[in-house]
């Protein structure tokens, strides 16, 4: 597949301050790529240097094999940008914005189409300031895909919106996925990114510190699953004796193994000593844990 | 800059769809100047039956004459002010606005002795009452001549096409003022759109500042001629108020108001570029509109104002535009209005071009 999107060494500095710092990536076409990360990471300056909104400081980018900035009116019509706190004027319906979009763009959509592909039809009289966040989300989402886009740009598409909502969303970006198009996606939610991308970057303090599909991630820097043992005896100090990585969570004692072998041995050494289990799991390590371990913190307001 | 006229008129669609359905955009809009034509046409119309002024300058000063004026002081219809026989009576009645004026020659005495003299009324055309107030004047003076021996003859002679009465001096300044609605929605919007990030967002449609600009004076330029329709039409139905302008008047003054609304519009634009909060751009508008409203002979002549209120009247630009209004409307002087057009259109076109930089400027930062 095509690369649609390509950054080389993007840095963006504001007074001396790198918001980002030296990033690569590439997007291929037809991909959901997610840039995951806390706020204040650089997800939005990336991708609004993509989308022509702001200046690089220095680095390669191209969107489409074009200069986002020289080229903004071409890509005006190619490219869907739903921004971070989508907005539109209050009392303006969504069947009156869309029509508005499509004479602005010159394009051919079927806005009734449209409304009912994003779950709106039914609020298509209702004033924009009469409408819930979800449904916001989702109108910026249809106006976001008015010039039929080669590529859409979602900037934090579920911020702040509640779990029924959210979902909601996804499936209309899943919709969107399945009609070809290109998503790219910034998000500090970890299981929007896993449900919903192709490929995922994690970004923190303005670089990318780990990049590919969920599962190449937890591949890529897995340390090992986690064995977690409950118990009344002192059971921490004998696996520390024992040369085990262990730490301790919630009364619970989670041991790091390389295999399935490492969980029996435990097991076994454990009743070899005659010490009683409350209880055992075995825990694969996650996208979560990377994340947790690579970029160190999740927002306050992740659901 | 390149503008596409299809983005500025898709635009245009939406604000007027946006406005529509805002009450209090259409109150500030349409309503208020009808309110203020309706007060200020109830003080000042006429339309009571208050007694007409006539201004009588008696050269002849007989008893003859003496009895023509009690006649007309006896029909309880006109409060007679008597001018000096050395005074030029019509530059008297377009000073102090009086529509009409007679005058007793020297020689009426005279003249009513051998059988037949002349009054000379001297009267506004285009005022409604000035035919009835003739006859009335007639009437006296065919009774005065019948019991005399002669004839007294009334010659009627207009003073000049148009002496404006009070309340149309109002009419100018209440154009003015409407073309203030511009500058006065701007500082609202633009802290709106910009702290909504709603500029950002017409933005993705390709729309530019320039042409969102565009849209935004067309749409005042209807809006206000068309609540100026309503202010011409109701001033003169319920206040006759006489808005009697040539083609090429009417022609003038479409086009000051367009001019006027680009520069407020900018201006406006300008003001609501300083603040995102609410409550600044409702300090900064107060600071704008007020002075303009009250210093520019919208309400209350400039003539009248001390020296130093004159002064900052004479930095406004409604003041410009209202007295591009008064020589149009008021003295069908379009010889002295044209250069003032002029130069304003051109203060007109740099405010606005200043007005799109910054904003375009303020969106890339």
């Amino acid at each position: 597949m095509e690369k649609v999107i390509e950054i080389g060494n993007l840095v963006k500095e504001y007074r001396g301050l790198r918001a980002v710092d030296g990033i690569d990536l590439y997007v291929k076409e037809g991909e959901i790529y997610s840039l995951l990360g806390p706020n204040g990471a650089g997800k939005t300056t990336t991708v609004e240097i993509l989308e022509g909104i702001r200046r690089k400081t220095s680095g390669e980018i191209s969107v489409l094999g074009l200069d986002p900035i020289k080229n903004k009116k071409d890509l005006s019509r190619r490219i869907g940008i739903l921004p971070q706190d989508f907005n539109f004027m209050a009392n303006i319906t969504p069947i009156e914005a869309l029509k508005f979009y499509k004479r602005c763009l010159g394009s051919k959509t079927d806005v009734i189409q449209l409304l009912k592909e994003v779950d709106l039809y039914d609020k298509r009289d209702t004033p924009f300031e009469n409408m819930s966040g979800g449904q916001k989300q989702k109108l910026g989402l249809a106006m976001a895909m008015s010039s039929e886009p080669q590529i859409l740009f979602l900037d934090e598409p579920t911020a702040g919106l509640d779990p029924f909502s959210r979902r909601n969303v996804w499936s209309v970006i899943q919709r969107m996925k399945e009609t070809g198009r290109t998503v790219f996606l910034t998000t500090h939610y970890l299981d929007e990114a896993e449900k919903l991308s192709d490929r995922v970057a994690f970004i923190k303090d303005g670089k990318i510190v780990s990049e590919g599909s969920p599962d190449e991630i937890v591949r890529l820097n897995h340390r090992g699953d986690r064995v977690i043992l409950r118990s009344e005896s002192d059971i921490m100090s004998i696996l520390e004796i024992l040369g085990y990585d262990v730490s301790s969570e919630n009364g619970t004692v989670q041991v790091v193994i390389k295999d399935s072998t490492e969980f029996f041995e435990i097991v076994d050494l454990l009743k070899e000593k005659k010490i009683e289990l409350t209880d055992v799991t075995m825990k694969r390590e996650s996208l979560e844990d990377v994340f947790m371990r690579l970029v160190g913190k999740v927002d306050d307001n992740e659901p | 800059m390149i503008m596409n006229l299809k983005r500025s008129l898709a635009y245009l669609r939406l604000h007027v769809t946006s406005f529509m359905r805002s009450k209090s955009g259409i109150f500030f809009v349409v309503l208020l100047p009808v309110i203020f034509m309706i007060i200020f046409g109830s003080i000042f119309g006429g339309t009571s039956t208050q007694k007409t002024t006539l201004a009588v300058q008696d050269m002849d000063q007989s008893t003859v004459s003496g009895n023509v004026l009690s006649a007309i002081n006896s029909t309880g219809l006109f409060t007679v002010q008597m001018v000096s026989p050395a005074q030029n009576l019509t530059n008297y009645m377009v000073y102090n606005s009086v529509d009409q004026g007679i005058i007793i020659p020297s020689n009426f005495t005279q003249g009513l002795a051998s059988g037949k003299s002349y009054i000379s009324y001297y009267s506004n055309p285009s005022d409604p009452y000035s035919q009835s107030l003739s006859l009335v004047i007639q009437n006296i003076l065919f009774k005065i001549g019948s019991n005399g021996t002669g004839t007294i003859y009334l010659s009627n002679i207009p003073v000049a096409q148009n002496i404006p009465k009070s309340v149309d001096y109002y009419l100018p300044g209440l154009i003015g003022f409407t073309m203030l609605n511009g500058i006065f929605s701007m500082i609202y919007i633009v802290p709106n759109y910009t702290e909504k990030k709603i500029f950002r967002q017409l933005s993705f449609t390709g729309l530019t500042k320039l042409e969102w600009l565009f849209a935004v004076v067309i749409f005042y330029l209807g809006i206000t001629l068309l609540s100026d329709a309503v202010l011409i039409i109701v001033g003169s139905v319920f206040f006759g108020i006489n808005f009697a302008v040539s083609g090429l008047g009417v022609s003038l003054i479409v086009l000051s108001i367009f001019i006027g609304l680009i520069t407020f519009v900018s201006i406006g634009l300008l003001a609501g570029l300083l603040t995102r909060k609410e409550e600044t751009a409702s300090l900064i508008g107060n600071v704008i509109f007020f002075p303009m409203m009250f210093l520019s002979g919208v309400f209350f002549p400039i003539s009248i104002m001390p020296g130093y209120l004159q002064t900052i009247s004479s930095v406004l630009p409604l003041t410009y535009f209202i007295k591009i209004l008064d020589d149009i409307m008021l003295f069908n002087n379009l010889t002295l209005a044209l250069p003032l057009i002029i130069y304003m259109g051109i203060f007109a076109l740099v405010i606005f071009a200043f007005a799109v930089y910054a904003a375009a400027n303020k969106n890339e930062s």
